[in-house]
């Protein structure tokens, strides 16, 4: 309890330390719909989402880095508690656009531009269904050393 | 933490859309304190679709603002006038009281709604819908008196900072329905015992609270609380 008490206050120390000038919370929260809204959506390729990836990456740093707040932490403070839900969907954005990346082939009819043609959507059965589980390992860790768990399965 | 006196402060804002919501306004206008290095205006909000009941800026003297029947959240800056000086200040109540600038601490309610308990329902397989009729008139009074969604404008508007509108309301959703009926005199009882130890007034049917109600919450449920 302690040691995750301690984890709990270095994180809320690093947002607020870092939490300095230049870039609002919402600047990040806007970015971040933008990365998707290009790169996750509908259509998506395999190098929109490599590019997504890494824009995140660097997202991710730079909200821990410029966000700014002007408050402490053991106040009533709105913006802190902005930054710790923007910083959450950073990371699960992050995790979208990576198994977004590993169903490149197998997602929805309509999605991967790869297998788009003009005509009738084509469809990929055998690729089609996926189910992926992510483990979660810890912050700094949680991208990089997701493994990605899966099988196909015949519906 | 340093606790200084409530002031009103001047803000200038500009780039205002008027398809703005009033709280996309004090967005924009944190967004400009932030960047300016100064403190952004604490404020009440979440859903921001009119159905949580969290909003609750008091604006230019009314509660949720000029328009009737809008929560605050709902209220866009096409009814003000371009140029318009807007006063805002946060739900006044003995027994709200204020954490920071336009925030609010309304947990009072949630006490009143915890001292009403429970209703007796018996556990096992849900029965069929239609077991217990229930008269269309009487089921249509519960669901208006349930629209409440406990906002506490009804207290800000009151000058006797009374909480009927919003205790009635919620006595009245239950009471009017069969379901909970063997608890309904103490549930009422417990609730109204709440409501007076929390601090708040009296009622003296002056209406207020009806009139600023953004869920059009009627007098008549006082009226039934009180019988």
């Amino acid at each position: 309890v302690e040691a995750e008490k301690n984890a709990a206050k270095e994180r809320t120390q690093k947002l607020l330390n870092l939490l300095k000038v230049s870039r609002t919370v919402d600047d990040f929260h806007k970015a971040l719909g933008k990365i998707m809204w290009e790169y996750c959506g509908m259509a998506r390729t395999a190098e929109g989402l490599t590019k997504a990836r890494n824009l995140f990456r660097s997202l991710s740093e730079r909200i821990l880095e410029r966000c700014k707040s002007t408050r402490h932490c053991n106040e009533f403070n709105p913006e802190l508690d902005k930054a710790g839900r923007v910083a959450d969907f950073i990371e699960l954005g992050e995790l979208m656009v990576i198994d977004a990346l590993n169903a490149t082939k197998v997602v929805v009819v309509t999605s991967a531009l790869s297998t788009r043609t003009m005509e009738k959507p084509k469809r990929d059965d055998d690729n089609y269904t996926l189910c992926a589980a992510w483990e979660f390992k810890g912050v700094d860790a949680t991208i990089p050393s997701c493994t990605r768990n899966h099988s196909i399965m015949r519906l | 933490m340093l606790t200084l006196p409530g002031h009103l402060e001047d803000y200038s804002i500009s780039n205002i859309n008027e398809d703005m919501s009033f709280l996309e306004m004090m967005d924009v206008l944190n967004e400009q304190l932030i960047r300016k290095g100064d403190e952004p205006v604490a404020f009440d909000h979440d859903c921001r679709e009119g159905i949580c009941g969290a909003c609750s800026m008091y604006i230019s003297g009314r509660a949720h603002g000029p328009q009737k029947l809008s929560t605050t959240c709902q209220l866009y800056m096409r009814n003000f006038k371009d140029g318009e000086t807007i006063t805002i200040e946060p739900f006044r109540a003995a027994a709200f009281p204020v954490i920071r600038d336009l925030s609010v601490d309304r947990s009072a309610f949630d006490r009143i709604i915890a001292a009403g308990g429970y209703i007796g329902v018996s556990t096992g397989q849900a029965q069929d819908a239609n077991a217990l009729p229930v008269e269309k008139h009487l089921a249509d009074m519960a669901m208006d008196a349930a629209a409440c969604i406990g906002c506490g404008a009804c207290v800000a508007a009151c000058p006797n900072s009374a909480a009927m509108l919003f205790v009635s309301a919620k006595i009245s959703q239950l009471a009017l329905l069969p379901q909970g009926e063997p608890e309904r005199n103490n549930r009422a009882i417990a609730m109204v015992n709440q409501m007076d130890e929390e601090g708040f007034g009296n009622c003296t049917n002056i209406g207020a609270c009806e009139a600023e109600c953004p869920k059009e919450i009627k007098l008549t449920n006082i009226a039934r609380l009180n019988r």
